[in-house]
């Protein structure tokens, strides 16, 4: 039990930096598409990172009950 | 807990940081090079798909063009000097032909040059024509020059340049060969007054020997569409600009339909050789020319003209071009033409109908007017200004018998499992562009889509490689 709540734990933590890396991605792929038309959706689609992104915060807002702060 | 997660937060960022000077670097594109390829069917950011809709048709992985001819443009992150286009394809159908007594097939590759006047600069792709000749004639090659004799007389093409024969006996494609070009017996005239008013842009070939020229526009703007009318004259002679003249617009960049007055232009040049004259009016379609009064004796018009729709009824032109091109834009104006007493009928506005002769002077009788007549020749109101220096182009009318030279910049392409690949190059610091978008045209002269032809140009890639200045050039300008 103590072993699953370790995983579990950890994937919260993990998703969490996900979503803090793709909040900052998406800040800076934006402004930079904003200031460079092309840079970066010549290349990748942003709607995808959106979408991660989204998951992300509602797997955190799902999970996330008072877990993360107790375990920080 | 907390040294893995701050582990992880590292190589979180640290992927963030790589992919952002990625996109950067994409963008820069510091060795100066790169190269975009665009697969049919597939959404591709910098060569955008073929255009229009009902001039291609996109199957598994290939396009179609169906209709001459089809549109693309290229979406460059920065700027470049030169583009390579690289065009895998092959052609299909019945209807075409492949030796120059039948019918001949061309493709050619253009880059849009002034957006005023749609004018795009053309290089080849396929000539099958040449391809054809090359065969069978006596071919000498020098680099990407071609000359090309149907009995051999000259050992190298700087001997044909130092001693061509006869220009009649010359055809060129895609080489600007320099002929002299006089007239025997000609006299200055009492001069032309062309009172038919021509719609948009122009050229004009006249001659010149001992007079001034002396050329009087009457213009006036009819302000249909929103952007500034201005126009440039440009007098041309042995390709070189010798004179221009410059007016800006009447002040009215509405599209209101207030014609304007009448703007007068002069063009005077005094003591100029004895030779043929170009004579370029760069102008969108808002302006009108409603009068040219010379003192020359000579007049055409190169390629195109289009007389406006008030230049009268029962008008006749004479062209010496081999086919003949004629649309409209005006419902009213749908008429039946008579080319050499041939009927040609103008059944739909925006169509292009098209007749052949083999007269070497047609006679165009139109009913009314605000026509497009167009063809590779000249055109005028009278047989006597008609005046045309260009030599037989190889073209898709183009027959064996109409030359005994040809001389031709021209790269063959090359096969590979049943697909041509051909290869053109553009200068881009001379094309239109809008951020750093190109725009690309694909050209098949008399490929129709609206013929019953099952034929057509199949292509399976398109690839350009664009090249410009690297990044250590362009830092060491501010060092």
């Amino acid at each position: 039990m103590e072993v699953f709540k370790q995983v579990y734990l950890r994937l919260i933590l993990i998703i969490l930096e996900l979503f803090y890396v793709l909040t900052g991605g998406l800040v800076i792929f934006i402004v930079m598409e904003l200031l460079w038309p092309g840079i970066i959706l010549a290349y990748f689609n942003l709607n995808w990172a959106l979408i991660l992104w989204i998951i992300a915060g509602i797997v955190i807002l799902y999970l996330n009950n008072g877990v993360i702060k107790n375990n920080k | 807990m907390n040294n893995k997660i701050f582990k992880l937060r590292i190589i979180l960022w640290s992927i963030l940081g790589i992919t952002v000077l990625w996109f950067f670097f994409m963008a820069i594109v510091p060795s100066g090079k790169i190269s975009y390829t665009y697969y049919p069917g597939e959404n591709n950011y910098f060569i955008k798909k073929l255009t229009p809709a009902e001039r291609v048709e996109y199957g598994e992985g290939i396009v179609k063009i169906i209709g001459d001819p089809a549109y693309f443009s290229l979406q460059t992150p920065r700027r470049f000097e030169k583009a390579k286009l690289t065009m895998k394809y092959k052609i299909a159908g019945t209807g075409r032909c492949y030796t120059p007594a039948e019918c001949g097939s061309i493709i050619e590759a253009g880059i849009l040059t002034d957006k005023k006047i749609w004018q795009y600069n053309l290089e080849p792709i396929e000539n099958s024509a040449l391809d054809y000749l090359m065969e069978r004639w006596h071919m000498i090659r020098e680099k990407n020059i071609v000359l090309l004799q149907k009995n051999k007389k000259y050992e190298k093409i700087s001997d044909f340049l130092k001693t061509p024969p006869l220009s009649e006996k010359i055809a060129v494609y895609n080489y600007d060969f320099k002929n002299e070009f006089l007239l025997k017996n000609y006299k200055a005239g009492e001069g032309i007054t062309i009172n038919k008013p021509l719609r948009g842009a122009y050229q004009i070939y006249t001659y010149l020997k001992n007079e001034d020229l002396d050329f009087d526009f009457s213009i006036f703007d009819l302000n249909r569409n929103k952007d500034a009318d201005d126009f440039d004259l440009y007098l041309h002679y042995n390709g070189q600009i010798i004179a221009s003249r410059h007016l800006d617009d009447d002040g009215n960049i509405t599209e209101d339909g207030k014609i304007s007055g009448l703007k007068k232009i002069k063009l005077s040049v005094p003591n100029l050789p004895e030779g043929i004259y170009r004579i370029e009016l760069k102008a969108n379609n808002d302006l009108v020319t409603k009068e040219i009064k010379t003192k020359q004796n000579k007049l055409s018009f190169l390629d195109k003209i289009w007389l406006f729709d008030k230049a009268g009824e029962n008008i006749t032109l004479y062209t010496d071009s081999k086919e003949i091109y004629i649309s409209t834009i005006n419902p009213g104006r749908l008429q039946d033409i008579k080319v050499n007493g041939e009927n040609l009928a103008i059944k739909e506005t925006y169509k292009q109908f098209s007749l052949r002769t083999k007269e070497k002077i047609s006679e165009i009788k139109l009913k009314k007017d605000d026509l497009i007549l167009a063809g590779g020749g000249v055109f005028s109101f009278a047989t006597s200004s008609l005046i045309n220096s260009s030599l037989k182009k190889v073209d898709i009318n183009f027959n064996s018998e109409d030359a005994e030279y040809i001389i031709a910049e021209y790269k063959q392409p090359r096969e590979e499992v049943g697909w041509r690949i051909a290869e053109a190059e553009f200068d881009l610091t001379n094309a239109y562009s809008e951020k750093n978008k190109f725009n690309f045209l694909i050209s098949v002269p008399g490929l129709r889509a609206d013929d019953n032809i099952q034929d057509s140009v199949i292509i399976k890639e398109i690839k350009i490689n664009v090249e410009g200045r690297n990044l250590w050039k362009f830092l060491s300008k501010f060092i």
